[in-house]
């Protein structure tokens, strides 16, 4: 399989001969999180699928994307087709292969959602390092329609079961990369009584680093969060009913000052 | 400590160092750290596992024995010299977490778990690690209110624990080598594992999480050797519907519409496919009658009533079944048609109760989340009595609007998951309580495929003051005897013991010791994060300790941390 280790660091703990322990760190600020970085150990059951050293094996599609915005339009429509696909280079590492199949969208995600996923513009979501069942489900949603969107609806149209877990797998083995978000403190105050009336804890976990079907929230872009959950709320996305009841009963401004606060995160 | 454990010990304690020395190492699975052999002396026998109830060496048993009373009948430890009661030792595990793990005590070791499915085995007279287990996790994990684990149960020379992938997994208690694992239910479709399971006549019970989800609700029996599937009780039968009950079991009325949801039955059928009932927590087995007796959750959706018409059995009752073929016995239905989510969870207890005429009979207890205590016949299920109610009941059943109406009990319950304790020489039974307020907030919602399904959402209301209880019940009269305050909602577990103490913990960190039949405080000692876990006790090296998880709570937001803390007393 590939080694897609995204630049968290392996450790082997001193061990007996034949067991071995494995840790993986990643910002030491934060407590340690598991689901994510065993997923693709458990999806692939290969037994032995930890053989990697730290960070050397990054799988990155290193075939830059150039084009200009007069023909992304074009270009959505070749990948919705499934006919751009094929002629996109794949990515050039040799431990990617198992990610050829999806090479060609990957590179296709890569226009809007950035590098790896990593996106660095406000209204789109960064995926590195997102769950991977919560991304799988929402090809799954966009593809459905159950997830509305005019972009992504048309983009999951063409995709099967297979190609959908690899993009998943893809995405959610990058690094999250801190988007250093600063926000005021008086939308603190707000987010923390609203987290604390909605309970948002008990499924986002104590840092909003989610787990598996839950999305990590702590550091997305604080645009892409306030939209998401307005749109729960106006019930323009309904792809998570017990988030649009709960968020529902907020004022739009509340909503607004959680985004800000579990951006700075 | 026996002189046959001491020279048992002292052997095992010299073939361990030869291995060590001479760098010999067991088979180990990938996932465990170390290893260490202590023979026959990790064998849980069902000789031993019958009669935990007297064992003050031991804590073989979630809930203390089949009875799960939780009263440990050590004396070492009690009224008259708790005072003196020091840490002993701390031991840190690598998932900083919830910790809902009660620790299992076998002859001198020690086996705790952690949120995501870590099992540490531990010296249980210092705290050292000697293996470490690290479940693999699958990528598909649906859960609610937490990655937690309760714990795991000793049997032969094995340890089970249910995952939160919705496995059944079998250990080598000796190395923590991972032996069989089982796939009990679907992960994508809700279901999902926290409990501890129950081993009895080689057999593992074992119940499921999902009532927020939309499952169908079970208790599964498997072969303790092989893993296969030996019964399965759902707990939403396909006549699910039940005799239209409009009242509780407290005789209040639940103000249902009955009209409107026959009609919906007769348009939608039943619902029993998608009803929840969930069973969170370990079951009491009576080994005399051959009967498993536990408590079963929610309906799904837990606030939409509409779509899923009728009593909705099981959910919210006590139930009992066979041990040998899992066939029904007979169960009792606290709330029908619940649409508060004040279900059923924190595990029975059987002991001996006094009926209505004052006979003593087989009774079951149950602490429920109205903030009652229970008491049961034991051949019927049938309720002798219902508590005084250790919390307030304000606006209980209101209906659940759009817009929120309040009621206390709020949907955390005023008791949770957290087992109840008893001490029979007293005739009293220990709870602890949340005094929460919430709104509940009601809307349409079809099912949504093993998403999140709750038809609406319950709110903290954050300008509202809440905490918690200790809660001493007469189980004979259903009379408060005595009852403590906390300055936070109480979750996690109570134990008493034969010293006259109960012990339980706060999520500001505080642990505590009350006299038992006064509640007077005791003893107290300040953790460094929330001590939300049943505690227990053991006996090792002639010391009794008492031990509990300090890791705070996810549900209710208190200071995660990592820390087993082990206390006896100073000499």
């Amino acid at each position: 399989m590939c080694n897609l280790i995204s630049s968290a660091e392996i450790k082997y703990s001193p061990s007996s001969s034949t067991g071995r322990s494995i840790g993986i760190e990643r910002n030491p600020r934060r407590p340690t999180f598991l689901g994510r970085r065993d997923f693709f150990e458990a999806i692939d059951t290969v037994a032995e699928p930890i053989e990697v050293n730290a960070g050397q094996n990054r799988c990155r599609l290193h075939a830059r994307l150039s084009m200009p915005s007069k023909y992304l339009n074009f270009f959505l429509f070749l990948c919705c087709s499934s006919y751009l696909g094929p002629v996109i280079a794949l990515a050039d590492d040799a431990n990617c292969d198992e990610f050829a199949p999806v090479a060609g969208i990957l590179k296709s995600c890569e226009v809007c959602h950035g590098e790896g996923g990593a996106s660095t513009q406000q209204q789109y979501p960064i995926l590195a390092g997102q769950e991977f069942y919560y991304l799988y489900v929402q090809l799954k949603d966009f593809k459905s329609g159950l997830r509305a969107d005019p972009i992504m609806g048309p983009l999951s149209s063409a995709l099967d079961k297979e190609s959908m877990q690899l993009i998943a797998k893809y995405f959610s083995a990058q690094e999250w990369r801190d988007t250093e978000y600063m926000n005021q403190e008086q939308a603190t105050q707000t987010a923390k009584s609203v987290i604390t009336a909605g309970q948002c804890v008990a499924c986002h976990l104590g840092a909003f680093h989610g787990n598996s079907r839950v999305p990590r929230l702590a550091g997305q872009h604080p645009e892409y969060l306030a939209k998401t959950m307005l749109d729960f709320k106006s019930k323009a996305r309904q792809n998570s009913p017990a988030k649009g009841s709960l968020l529902a009963s907020f004022a739009d401004q509340e909503l607004v000052d959680v985004a800000e606060y579990l951006s700075s995160l | 400590m026996s002189s046959k454990f001491e020279k048992n010990l002292f052997l095992n304690l010299l073939i361990a160092t030869s291995m060590a020395l001479f760098g010999v190492s067991s088979a180990h699975s990938q996932e465990v750290e170390g290893g260490t052999l202590y023979g026959d002396m990790l064998t849980v026998t069902q000789d031993m596992l019958d009669h935990a109830a007297g064992d003050s060496n031991n804590f073989l048993h979630t809930n203390g024995n089949y009875k799960q009373t939780r009263y440990y009948p050590g004396r070492q430890i009690n009224v008259g010299n708790v005072d003196r009661l020091k840490r002993a030792w701390t031991f840190e595990t690598e998932i900083v977490e919830s910790l809902e793990t009660t620790p299992i005590v076998v002859n001198g070791t020690m086996y705790i778990t952690t949120s995501f499915n870590h099992v540490y085995a531990l010296n249980a007279e210092t705290g050292k690690q000697i293996w470490h287990f690290k479940h693999k996790m699958g990528p598909i994990t649906t859960y609610c209110c937490g990655p937690n684990n309760r714990g795991v149960f000793p049997y032969g020379d094995r340890l089970y624990m249910g995952t939160l992938d919705a496995k059944l997994v079998a250990l080598d208690a000796k190395t923590g080598a991972l032996e069989w694992e089982v796939q009990i239910a679907d992960p994508e479709l809700g279901y999902s594992e926290t409990m501890a399971p129950t081993a009895v006549d080689g057999k593992i019970l074992i119940g499921t999480n999902g009532g927020e989800y939309g499952i169908r609700g079970f208790v599964k029996a498997y072969d303790a050797n092989s893993g296969k599937l030996l019964w399965t009780f759902n707990t939403t039968p396909e006549k699910s519907v039940g005799v239209w009950a409009t009242k509780d079991a407290t005789g209040r009325d639940m103000l249902r519409d009955i009209k409107a949801e026959k009609a919906a039955l007769k348009k939608l059928g039943d619902p029993y496919k998608t009803l929840g009932g969930g069973v969170w927590q370990n079951m009491a087995i009576d080994r005399d009658s051959g009967t498993v007796y536990f408590v079963v959750g929610n309906p799904s959706p837990d606030l939409y009533g509409a779509i899923r018409p009728g009593d909705n059995l099981y959910t919210n009752s006590l139930v009992a079944v066979d041990l040998d073929t899992g066939d029904y016995k007979c169960h009792f239905q606290y709330i029908a048609h619940d649409v508060w989510d004040l279900d059923a969870v924190s595990p029975p207890i059987l002991t001996t109760v006094s009926d209505k005429r004052g006979n003593s009979v087989k009774g079951v207890l149950h602490g429920g989340k109205t903030g009652y205590v229970y008491v049961h016949r034991a051949d019927d299920c049938s309720l002798i009595r219902f508590s005084e109610p250790m919390v307030s009941q304000e606006n209980r059943w209101v209906l659940p609007t759009t817009t929120g109406a309040r009621m206390l009990p709020g949907a955390n319950g005023g008791v949770e998951w957290s087992p109840m304790a008893i001490d029979p020489n007293l005739n009293l039974a220990y709870a602890i309580n949340l005094h929460q307020p919430m709104t509940y907030h009601v809307e349409e919602t079809p099912y949504p495929g093993g998403k999140l399904w709750l038809g609406g959402a319950f709110k903290v209301i954050p300008s509202e003051q809440q905490w918690g209880n200790i809660t001493a019940v007469d189980y004979n009269t259903g009379r408060i005897k005595w009852k403590v305050k906390t300055q936070q909602p109480m979750i996690g577990g109570i134990l008493a013991t034969g010293g006259g103490l109960v012990f339980t913990g706060e999520g500001n960190g505080w642990f505590r010791a009350y006299d038992s039949a006064s509640g007077e405080l005791m003893w107290q000692y300040k953790a460094s994060a929330g001590v939300n876990a049943p505690p227990a006790s053991f006996n090792v090296g002639g010391s009794q300790y008492i031990v509990v998880g300090a890791g705070g709570n996810v549900q209710l937001d208190f200071k995660r941390g990592n820390q087993i803390l082990a206390f006896k007393l100073d000499r």
